[in-house]
């Protein structure tokens, strides 16, 4: 890349930055900046404020980059983006109001606030805290193997891959220090205009870069050069990606995306309960725009697009580099940056005040100024772990986001049974989540249980575990606890 | 402010409809996997899922719709606190 792409890369990194820092600091409230305004935005979100946080907590550098990857490498697996939204916001109609009545009725900031009110169990806040720490760092690791290739694309690969992620590390905790909630809802809705801006103008003119009538005929193309795209299994039939791994993994994630800890207290940052609920009838819209990342993907493959060493999270910066003009590089790196930024900072931030809420603040005497150096230092050593992460994996941005998903979906019987099943206790509930991570990440027990379950998405399998243990336990278990 | 919270914890018939999508993009995806025919050129099974997303959000706007309609066996809706 030359100077000029990079001069406009930085500058709508800059100028975002700085313009959501001045939103925020003219909305800060006459009493100065408390923990209800950082961390769940003064629970004071209106319409349009909570549909750009939602989008910019769902739409994340796993949509673009991770989605085009998947559509160039495997096809119709992509689809799956297609669900994400419109499930997750049907199942959110029912449970968001829910967890915004319990923010708000006890006062609560963080998801594991929620364990520790519902099952009246500091110890299992602490469990669901780590828990949720450790899911919210693999997605922070998404977001950083992204930056990290827009800096390699930027400055060459002769970047090593360790200072590319290191870097995007520092520039993630750079702006989680000086953003809240309020500033990164702000970014969110830049970044969201910069994307659907960026999408309708590579969407618009792809088809002419690889010899293509229209954006129709670019589907026509693939199709008649790959017959077996567009239906699953798609391309690589050995990947074991058919409709039963779709149906199993789209499940998965509508059932874990409002359990990831940022998006559970994103749902106290609401106004009211109307605010959510209208905002799940038209988020699901939004996905819509998927049509055009997944043709990015099919154009790529018909452009014969290589990244380099075959990475498929790599593949729509390396196609936009091959095939247009330096602007538009400049305008894609930029947003990517912002993608990631963003998500990332709000990730890091959920995690620091889980650490210091919920897993430190019981064991000890925690006092303001030093919750705040606890956070701070907490999340230092979570984006650490993020980047450790990203070097030892190869995997594409979908996988590693599916993997979350599953470590999420730990929380989940948690959370359901919470609002359902008022027989439930934090026994049952940890001891079901001892049974399903065991599920998920033993390898002998994965395996036993891949077997029961030929090609399902190993989250799903081992949520159900957990969900069963809980069951078993809550009606074994007397009615009523001798106290 | 309107706020129609008061309903969280009670589920209604039309409620049952918040199943359709999940039947839409999940359990018809096998059966339509298998359907060659590519509207506009398009793969089928990709157009069917993108109808899923206007479904979903047609859906979710009527349940809406019908959540604020009066509830026909309690009298008067106690939104009327300040």
């Amino acid at each position: 890349m030359t100077a000029s792409p990079l001069l406009i890369a930085g500058s709508i990194v800059a100028l975002t930055v700085i313009a959501s820092l001045w939103y925020a600091a003219r909305h800060r409230s006459a009493a100065g900046l408390n923990l209800d305004e950082w961390a769940v935005g003064g629970r004071r979100f209106g319409n349009w404020i909570f549909w750009f946080v939602n989008a910019g907590e769902i739409y994340t550098t796993f949509a673009l980059l991770g989605i085009t990857g998947y559509a160039w490498a495997f096809g119709a697996p992509a689809y799956i983006a297609f669900t994400s939204v419109s499930l997750a916001c049907t199942l959110g109609y029912w449970l968001m109001p829910r967890i915004w009545h319990a923010g708000r009725s006890g006062g609560l900031l963080t998801q594991a606030d929620y364990f520790v009110q519902r099952y009246q169990a500091r110890w299992l806040g602490a469990v669901v805290g780590i828990a949720g720490i450790i899911a919210l760092i693999m997605y922070v690791q998404i977001q950083l193997t992204a930056l990290s290739l827009v800096f390699r694309l930027a400055l060459g690969s002769a970047l090593p891959a360790a200072w590319a992620s290191s870097l995007a590390a520092l520039l993630m905790l750079l702006f989680v220090y000086l953003a809240g909630l309020r500033s990164a809802a702000f970014a969110a809705g830049i970044k969201d205009v910069l994307m659907l801006v960026l999408v309708v103008i590579l969407g618009g003119t792809v088809a002419a870069k690889v010899g293509a009538d229209s954006m129709l005929d670019v589907f026509q193309r693939v199709q008649q050069l790959h017959p077996n795209i567009g239906h699953f299994p798609g391309l690589d039939a050995a990947a074991g990606l058919d409709t039963t791994w779709f149906v199993t993994a789209a499940l998965n994630v509508a059932l874990g995306t409002w359990i990831f800890p940022h998006m559970f207290q994103l749902c106290f940052a609401a106004r009211d309960a109307d605010t959510i609920r209208r905002n799940a009838i038209w988020q699901p819209l939004y996905s819509l725009s998927y049509f055009f990342i997944i043709l990015l993907g099919f154009a790529a493959l018909l452009a014969g697009t290589q990244p380099e060493g075959g990475n498929l999270n790599a593949v729509l910066l390396q196609f936009v580099a091959d095939r247009y003009s330096p602007w538009l590089v400049g305008l894609l790196a930029g947003t990517v940056c912002l993608l990631a930024l963003v998500p990332g900072s709000l990730l890091l931030l959920t995690a620091g005040s889980i650490f210091t809420r919920n897993v430190v603040a019981p064991l000890r005497e925690v006092g303001e100024r030093q919750a705040v150096w606890i956070a701070r230092t907490a999340m230092i050593v979570f984006a650490a772990c993020a980047v450790l992460l990203t070097l030892t994996s190869n995997e594409s941005l979908v996988a590693v986001g599916l993997a979350a998903y599953g470590a999420i979906g730990m929380l989940a019987p948690g959370v359901f049974f919470g609002f359902l099943w008022p027989r439930t206790r934090a026994v049952a509930i940890a001891t079901g989540m001892a049974a399903g991570y065991t599920a998920l990440w033993w390898a002998p027990a994965r395996q036993l249980l891949s077997t029961a379950l030929p090609g399902w998405d190993s989250g799903l399998a081992a949520m159900l575990v957990n969900a069963l243990v809980v069951a078993v336990i809550t009606l074994a278990a007397p009615r009523r606890p001798a106290s | 402010m309107s706020e129609t919270s008061q309903d969280t914890r009670t589920l209604r018939a039309h409620h049952a409809l918040m199943l359709l999508p999940f039947i839409w993009h999940l359990a018809l995806a096998p059966m339509i996997n298998d359907v060659r025919w590519q509207p506009w050129g398009l793969p089928f099974a990709m157009v069917w899922q993108m109808a899923g997303i206007l479904v979903t959000s047609l859906i979710i706007g009527t349940v809406y719709r019908l959540d604020r309609e009066p509830r026909p066996d309690r009298q008067p809706p106690n939104d009327a606190q300040p």
